[in-house]
């Protein structure tokens, strides 16, 4: 077998697949299309966001309180808050550019404090339901519990205010930043003499800690993705293996056994150039899995060779099944004979972990079901370099011995029938 | 050269080639003439070492195709009867892939494909896909690939097959050029004029077995001056038959109730005494056909039949 006669085959095998990218692209296109479906599926369409304007008219450190609120979570994951003028803030809300407005009147720190009423505005878009009413809700609880503090501390904390504030006052400024610093001890003193009322003592907790869990569970869409890719070599494998009824019905094969570059040659010139198809896909595959399923960028050069490895051995099974039948159609119903089963039991179609033990039990012991596991190894970094190289050594190996019953089948009965 | 010696190929019970021997030297265009199913495929199988034999020895410039397959190979150019070519390639790139395959430098096929392309009228083509091209230009180039690696030894097998008149002659003048190259042409056929005009020397082969060989003035003169008298009309009975049978040189090749074929000594001197030997035999003349000494009345003198059945 020369090297140069399977060079120049497997440049011809390009070239043809190259003339006919309409096969190729669909190869391309399914794991593209599952890891776009994929990826939605993983994104399940989010959580809504939306913005709350807030237009201070006090700022003290009270009506600064009350923005600060919704700049922690949970309610910093739903909203963007953002300062305005209140005159900016009513403009945005008419062109309907934000959830909701907060107006705090000048004076509301005062009025909180002196338990005095105040009048507090939100503007609600009508054109949104769930954030605006969100952001009604978490104001209410708020207005609660500024009646809750007045009631429980309200006395001490405006005695306390008014003698900071005297202090303060000669200064001629209320609001300095001792005045905060006092006050804020002041309220945590209020707030430890009554804890022993809030907290009631008599309830004792016992903490079970939980089995703990991997650190790193796979979630089911980063396990269905290699699935998915090797459903799409499969199909890619088939297409592969139906290239020797086209070399057969159109002579050529006929014509390559009476030349010395031998059937052999032209196989293996077959094979590198199904290979380098399939590096190319399980590239681009793996690249996706990296970018959108967290799969470790490192793992993509072993991925892809065990995608290559794994992508010949099946071309070469189809192969060796349609040389087994007794025209095109006949080898095309036999690999889909044989295709399904081995898809569906493999984990190809249905992840191992979402199987019945039984049936994980017997798919991982076929062929796919191996080197799906192989992959999967590799992907989630499970595999040391040692398992990886005797897997790889193990798929190169198949796929070459059965390269060689193919080409022995393809010179014999095949070409003469 | 070529060396084929009680050649035989069995499929089950069927005798595809039947102990077939010939010799077809360097720089000679050697025909096999037969009628289709006559096992002229099955013989250039063998040869090209696509077909196993079941029997007999077939050599290429020495080498054995079972023994020495490789070296055998690679002296061989093969042209099938059914075209051999990737349609999705072009002119050019099917030429260099055959080229590959017989092992010629990159170089040199560069050359020799811009030549080929030239010599078959497709320097224009080369580089358009050959499923656009008419069933000529593919004939055409099916033969450019047998050539490409300037094979010692062509192997043709009805290369001319449902190929426009234009094509036909372009393609034999090419087979004409090969051998006086000083190439051994191994051409299959079963057109008598294709076979009378291109080829140095003919076996006419029949039911796998070769049943006449020589040059052609070997095989006319096995004719003798003999010309092929048909004759159309009705002859009941063998009584026409007999009749005719009594006439001195004379032979009734073929004989029906609707036609017979004779072969006679100076048919136009003896047409009235074979019209009234079936006259008198109840039979009658509605039209003759007189052929002077070719192919076609040897093979149906020696067959029964005409090539064509």
């Amino acid at each position: 077998m020369s090297p140069a006669f399977v060079l120049a085959a497997a440049k011809k095998d390009l070239l043809r697949r190259a003339r006919d990218p309409w096969a190729f692209l669909l190869w391309l296109g399914i794991p593209l299309l599952l890891g776009l479906l994929i990826g939605m599926m993983n994104r399940g369409g989010g959580k809504p966001r939306g913005r709350l304007l807030v237009a201070d008219g006090d700022g003290t450190f009270l009506s600064h309180a009350v923005s600060s609120a919704f700049a922690q979570k949970p309610l910093s994951e739903m909203f963007d808050v953002e300062s305005v003028d209140e005159a900016r803030g009513r403009e945005r809300m008419d062109q309907g550019d934000a959830s909701a407005l907060v107006v705090l009147p000048k004076g509301f720190g005062r009025a909180v404090l002196r338990d005095e009423p105040c009048r507090l505005e939100l503007v609600l878009n009508p054109s949104q339901r769930i954030l605006p009413a969100i952001a009604e809700e978490t104001l209410g609880v708020m207005v609660e519990a500024v009646f809750y503090a007045q009631r429980v501390a309200g006395d001490r904390l405006r005695a306390a205010f008014e003698r900071i504030a005297d202090d303060a006052g000669a200064a001629g400024e209320t609001w300095t930043e001792a005045f905060v610093a006092d006050f804020g001890v002041e309220i945590r003193r209020s707030l430890e003499r009554v804890s022993k009322y809030l907290s009631p003592p008599a309830i004792r907790v016992d903490a079970v800690q939980p089995p703990a869990e991997p650190a790193s569970k796979p979630s089911f869409v980063s396990l269905f993705f290699p699935s998915m890719i090797f459903m799409a070599f499969f199909f890619m494998a088939q297409g592969l293996s139906d290239d020797v009824w086209r070399e057969k019905a159109e002579g050529t094969l006929r014509r390559a056994i009476s030349s010395p570059g031998s059937v052999l040659g032209l196989f293996a010139g077959k094979l590198l150039a199904g290979a380098v198809l399939l590096l190319l896909v399980a590239l681009l595959a793996l690249s996706i899995g990296a970018a959108f399923f967290g799969f470790p960028w490192s793992s993509l050069p072993a991925g892809c060779l065990w995608l290559v490895g794994s992508g010949l051995l099946l071309t070469t099974i189809l192969t060796l099944v349609q040389l087994f039948a007794s025209s095109q159609r006949a080898g095309h119903l036999l690999t889909n004979t044989v295709l399904f089963p081995m898809v569906m039991l493999g984990g190809s179609f249905f992840p191992f972990e979402v199987m019945p033990a039984w049936m994980a039990s017997i798919g991982r012991k076929t062929p796919n079901g191996w080197a799906l596991e192989g992959l999967k190894s590799i992907l989630f970094a499970r595999a040391s370099a040692g398992e990886i190289g005797v897997g790889l050594l193990a798929l190169f190996l198949g796929s070459f011995l059965l390269s060689a019953v193919c080409s022995y089948r393809l010179r014999g009965a095949f070409a003469r029938a | 050269m070529i060396q084929v010696e009680e050649l035989s190929k069995r499929y089950g019970d069927l005798l595809a080639v039947d102990r077939v021997s010939f010799s077809a030297p360097p720089g000679a265009i050697f025909g096999l003439l037969g009628p289709n199913g006559a096992g002229k495929s099955t013989t250039i199988g063998c040869v090209s070492g696509l077909l196993e034999p079941s029997s007999g020895r077939v050599s290429v410039l020495g080498h054995d195709v079972r023994t020495d397959a490789r070296a055998a190979k690679s002296a061989l150019g093969i042209v099938p009867q059914e075209l051999a070519l990737y349609e999705d390639l072009s002119a050019a790139e099917n030429l260099s892939f055959w080229g590959a395959a017989y092992g010629m430098p990159r170089a040199d096929l560069e050359a020799r494909t811009a030549e080929l392309l030239r010599l078959v009228g497709l320097a224009d083509r080369a580089r358009e896909p050959i499923k656009k091209f008419s069933g000529g230009m593919k004939r055409r180039l099916n033969f450019a690939c047998g050539v490409v690696h300037r094979p010692r030894v062509l192997l043709l097998d009805e290369p001319t097959v449902g190929v426009d008149p234009q094509s036909r002659v372009r393609l034999l003048e090419l087979v004409r050029e090969e051998a006086r190259g000083g190439t051994c042409v191994l051409y299959t056929t079963h057109y008598m004029e294709e076979a009378e005009t291109l080829c140095d020397l003919l076996a006419i082969i029949d039911h796998g077995k070769v049943i006449a060989q020589g040059t052609m003035a070997e095989l006319r003169a096995m004719l003798g001056e003999r010309d092929l008298l048909r004759l159309n009309g009705t002859f009941p009975g063998d009584a026409a038959k007999k009749a005719l049978s009594a006439l001195e040189d004379l032979e009734v090749v073929q004989a029906s109730p609707e036609q017979l074929t004779l072969s006679v000594r100076g048919a136009t001197k003896r047409l009235p005494a074979v019209f009234s030997a079936i006259a008198q035999a109840g039979g009658e003349v509605r039209e003759t056909t007189l052929s002077q000494p070719s192919l076609e009345s040897l093979f149906i003198r020696l067959t029964g039949k005409e090539l064509r059945e």
